[in-house]
């Protein structure tokens, strides 16, 4: 959560009980999984490891598309 | 820092009131990372940051505890529309005997003709099944097993629990149950290969577990030398024994179809749900289904279990009214 704060300069905060019900539903869609790993010596055991799914990547991929084109449409109206 | 640990223990009160499938699929890490945000929190900012920071946080916690219901909510009646759909007697049927049901007294059980249990596929005279809503504590079903005569059989299980499991370099989340001695003896299910969980994997046993015909297929490649394989479960090597027949996926495969059968002795290291005594104290945390002796009407049997959960409400000091069951 701090890693996100500062990567986007203060501008995005996740809470937690929002971004565990973020990741429940994204598990539940399949679009991240979870997966084991190596622990080490300052990990607590109640912390647990995500990866995006090759699902995700596709959604992302077509999330990012759409946006994009919808970016380049709302530049489009602005300039006329 | 005393504030901080008042907001830690306030935010861990409050956290109980999540949805149970919610706490235990995310409940300790939704926790810790709280502590830790309130940790760093009060370090760095001292004091004043603490209190700045709390009500955003309690306020999340309130939002999200509401829209988690909502979405349990959203995915019953999704469900009970879908059943209501392809088995419109059956369902008609369940409806009006809870409705009447749930009118009278605080334990009944309404005779819903056991519809889901009928669709349990691979087992043996699925009628004689009666399955009860809601759940009990482990040591609550032993009561109920070792004084309810009516039944043949009463197993308990957990359901569903989600499992992190490795197979051949690659881990995934499979859903599982966490099943008594007797749960496959109850259901009569036969495995098609190897043996399913019995008196042998009670506590202290080597860490064995069976897996669904589906999971064999699809994860295992069908391997004809299944049995005796090791798959890593939460990070611990147990040992497959068994194989499901081609469609079984547990006792309650539309709500909660399993493709992993852990057994309750298993170790907590395996199983997370089994921790804090789950086996010794009173959480309401197992599920109950039980094979009812062939001429037992099943009637006489609700009479005798709603006599039987008062005694063990009275003997425990907790009322649990609201705890039905439907056979």
């Amino acid at each position: 959560m701090q890693e996100v704060l500062e990567r986007t300069g203060g501008k995005v905060r996740l809470w937690p009980a929002s971004l565990y019900g973020t990741l429940r539903q994204l598990l539940e869609a399949g679009l991240i999984e979870e997966f084991v790993r190596r622990s080490t010596a300052d990990d607590d055991p109640r912390r647990k490891y995500y990866r995006i799914s090759s699902l995700g990547r596709k959604v992302l991929a077509a999330e990012s598309a759409r946006l994009r084109q919808l970016v380049k449409f709302l530049d489009r109206i602005q300039e006329v | 820092m005393r504030y901080a640990s008042l907001t830690v223990r306030l935010y861990r009160w409050i956290a109980q009131a999540f949805p149970e499938t919610f706490l235990r699929a995310h409940g300790d890490e939704m926790v810790y990372a709280s502590e830790e945000m309130i940790q760093e929190t009060a370090a760095r900012e001292g004091v004043p940051g603490l209190f700045r920071m709390a009500p955003r946080l309690l306020f999340d916690l309130f939002h999200r505890i509401v829209v988690e219901y909502a979405a349990e909510i959203q995915q019953d009646v999704r469900y009970a529309v879908r059943n209501l759909r392809h088995q419109k007697v059956s369902a008609i049927t369940a409806v009006l005997s809870l409705s009447l049901g749930i009118s009278g007294v605080t334990v009944m059980y309404s005779q819903v003709e056991s519809t889901m249990l009928r669709e349990i596929p691979e087992i043996r005279n699925p009628e004689e099944l009666v399955a009860f809503q809601g759940r009990v504590s482990y040591p609550d079903y032993e009561r109920f097993r070792d004084r309810s005569g009516q039944f043949e059989s009463l197993a308990a299980y957990i359901a569903k629990v989600p499992l992190i499991v490795r197979v051949a370099g690659n881990s995934e989340r499979v859903w599982s149950h966490i099943v008594t001695e007797n749960y496959f003896s109850t259901l009569v299910a036969v495995p098609i290969r190897g043996r399913l969980l019995g008196e042998e994997d009670r506590q202290g046993a080597p860490p064995s577990l069976v897996v669904s015909h589906k999971f064999w297929k699809e994860k295992l490649g069908g391997s004809p030398h299944v049995i005796g394989q090791t798959i890593h479960v939460n990070g611990q090597p147990v040992t497959i024994v068994g194989v499901t027949a081609e469609t079984f996926r547990g006792a309650s495969p539309m709500l909660a179809a399993a493709d992993i059968f852990l057994p309750v002795g298993i170790s907590p290291q395996i199983a997370p749900e089994l921790r804090d005594g789950i086996l010794e104290k009173r959480l309401s945390a197992f599920t109950l289904i039980g094979r009812l002796r062939a001429p037992t009407i099943v009637k006489q049997a609700e009479a005798v279990l709603d006599g039987q959960m008062r005694t063990i409400e009275q003997e425990a000091n907790d009322p649990a009214r609201d705890r039905k069951a439907a056979a």
